[in-house]
């Protein structure tokens, strides 16, 4: 019986930890480059073409707006036509993801608000290119507040992926309601619910190290 | 022809005139100072000087390009050609100091090897040997000034533009940042512009000075001349009120407009550099018995003049041949008033 339990938790940590990871790092992948192209067209001293920002900015308060499990139902077409399927972990990947770029985006966006302008106009009268600033100003002085971002990114999406059960991605969150909430079984909730602290615990403790290992 | 060449140079904001016809010029290896008060236009005719800013008219000639008729991938190529050392030293704090002096040679795309070399050079020039690894918050204002100075002359500029570089410093370290810079002035012929509201600063340092005030330059000339030639311009006075001599606030309540029976003359003094370094009050008390006290000032330094201003009390009232001598002498004589002679 606790072989079994303890079998149903590992699975469903594998699960939500794979969901987190990718949506995590597709979030970084596709939300840090909105936020610059964000902050380098609003400043008169980099692009200065708020024109091509803004819209961008709306498009990610309009998905910030829907709440997730609409938007899990809402993109079902588009999981399939990405994921090949609707249903399972890799499938739940896809709205994740696409809930999580808006959501890092507008974090790191404020990190990259920060950069003292001083700091450009001292490259820019280097002789820097504005792509230079971008890439010796802009990323590396807000690097450590686009990590404390993403770690802050991946503790949302653990919350997030439990939600994820409804298209039957499986996962802590899903293990949790299922047999914990559902068919009343206290001892898997708290299990579970333990399982999840210790997991959002580690995931905020590496991020912090990460932070402080280039702070030095 | 001149390393700096600029003329009829004026910016408009709007409707604001943050800078209405400017010219001037400035020889290679020259210090100048470019002084005037909050709202003189002295940031705008930095940015304008280092093409960060475009000026609504005028030109700029640097090394005998027109820094206004560039377009913007020329301007990148410019503004290697100037260096520019920011009040708030400007440092990337994910760099170590070494980084920080590097980054404009990583910009000009220097291969790495040369880099090294030029940085550790760099670092040895400004004082910081064994301080490269070190992160901007670990430096204290001074090293971090240091710092910045590297990294403004690490790509050879042939200008070197530092805007209220001491400003945010202590006066030891503004001093010692101020020799370093008249260091590198001497060594590598480095012209370098001052920009500042410190007169002290100017005062020791600079060549030549430039005055802005409102967006117009008022005075171009040596700091002597200007401490001379300044009575009666208020614009001018207001801006020398710090180094200038001044009455003690407890002889101010005890003076009198107009001579009295047992009274003492106030005078002040200015001794222009031609006559500065000569003597003069010992001639006060030979050839007129005067009994003289020097109440405040007395003989500055003035980039490389002298010039003497002094607020003097005389023990006697001053007879006509005096009144002649202090004439020929002095290139400022201004009766203060009188003080009773009680004291």
């Amino acid at each position: 019986m606790y072989r079994l339990i303890a079998r149903l938790i590992a699975d469903a940590t594998f699960q939500t930890v794979e969901m987190v990871a990718a949506s995590s790092l597709i979030a970084l992948i596709f939300g840090l480059p909105l936020a610059v192209l964000m902050i380098a067209t609003r400043r008169t001293d980099l692009y200065d073409l708020p024109w091509l920002g803004r819209p961008v900015g709306w498009l990610i308060d309009a998905i910030r707006a829907i709440p997730f499990i609409i938007l899990l139902v809402l993109l079902i077409p588009v999981t399939r036509f990405i994921a090949g399927t609707s249903l399972g972990t890799l499938a739940a990947i896809v709205p994740l993801s696409i809930a999580a770029i808006p959501y890092y985006a507008r974090i790191a966006e404020i990190s990259l608000q920060e950069i003292e302008p001083g700091l450009i106009e001292a490259v820019r009268v280097m002789g820097g290119t504005r792509w230079m600033v971008i890439r010796y100003v802009l990323i590396p002085e807000a690097l450590p507040g686009l990590l404390s971002g993403l770690t802050v990114t991946a503790i949302t999406l653990v919350g997030a992926s439990a939600m994820a059960g409804a298209i039957g991605a499986g996962g802590l969150g899903d293990l949790a309601i299922r047999y914990g909430y559902q068919r009343f079984n206290t001892a898997i909730m708290f299990a579970v619910v333990a399982v999840l602290i210790l997991l959002v615990g580690l995931i905020q403790g590496a991020g912090a190290l990460a932070v402080r290992a280039i702070r030095r | 022809m001149s390393l700096l060449d600029v003329s009829g140079l004026s910016c408009r904001f709007g409707a604001q005139n943050a800078l209405s016809d400017i010219s001037f010029q400035v020889e290679k290896g020259e210090i100048i100072g470019v002084i005037g008060s909050s709202g003189a236009g002295k940031s705008t005719l930095l940015r304008c000087l280092c093409a960060l800013e475009r000026p609504t008219e005028g030109k700029i000639l640097l090394d005998g390009a027109d820094l206004t008729l560039l377009s913007e991938r020329e301007l990148v190529a410019a503004r290697r050609k100037v260096g520019l050392v920011f009040q708030h030293f400007n440092l990337l704090n994910a760099r170590s100091a070494a980084g920080n002096i590097a980054l404009p040679l990583e910009i000009a795309g220097w291969p790495k090897a040369r880099i090294t070399a030029r940085v550790d050079e760099l670092l040895a020039l400004v004082g910081l040997e064994g301080h490269g690894h070190k992160r901007p918050s670990q430096l204290s204002g001074g090293q971090k000034q240091r710092v910045g100075i590297a990294r403004a002359i690490a790509n050879s500029p042939s200008l070197l533009l530092c805007d209220e570089a001491t400003s945010a410093l202590d006066p030891h370290t503004t001093a010692s940042i101020l020799e370093l810079l008249a260091d590198i002035n001497r060594t590598l012929g480095l012209t370098i512009i001052l920009i500042t509201h410190e007169m002290e600063v100017v005062r020791r340092f600079a060549h030549r000075v430039l005055v802005l005030d409102h967006g117009a330059l008022i005075e171009n000339g040596s700091m002597a001349t200007l401490m001379r030639d300044s009575r009666g311009d208020p614009r001018l006075e207001n801006l020398l009120a710090d180094i200038r001599p001044t009455l003690p606030e407890a002889l101010k309540r005890r003076l009198l407009p107009d001579p009295g029976p047992d009274t003492r003359p106030l005078l002040r003094v200015v001794l222009g550099p031609e006559t500065a370094g000569t003597p003069f009050l010992s001639h006060l008390t030979t050839r007129f018995q005067q009994e003289v006290t020097l109440i405040q000032g007395g003989t500055l330094a003035c980039g490389d003049e002298l010039l003497s201003d002094m607020i003097l009390s005389f023990s006697a009232p001053l007879s006509a041949p005096l009144s002649i001598f202090l004439d020929q002498r002095a290139h400022v004589t201004e009766v203060l008033g009188y003080v009773p002679a009680d004291r």
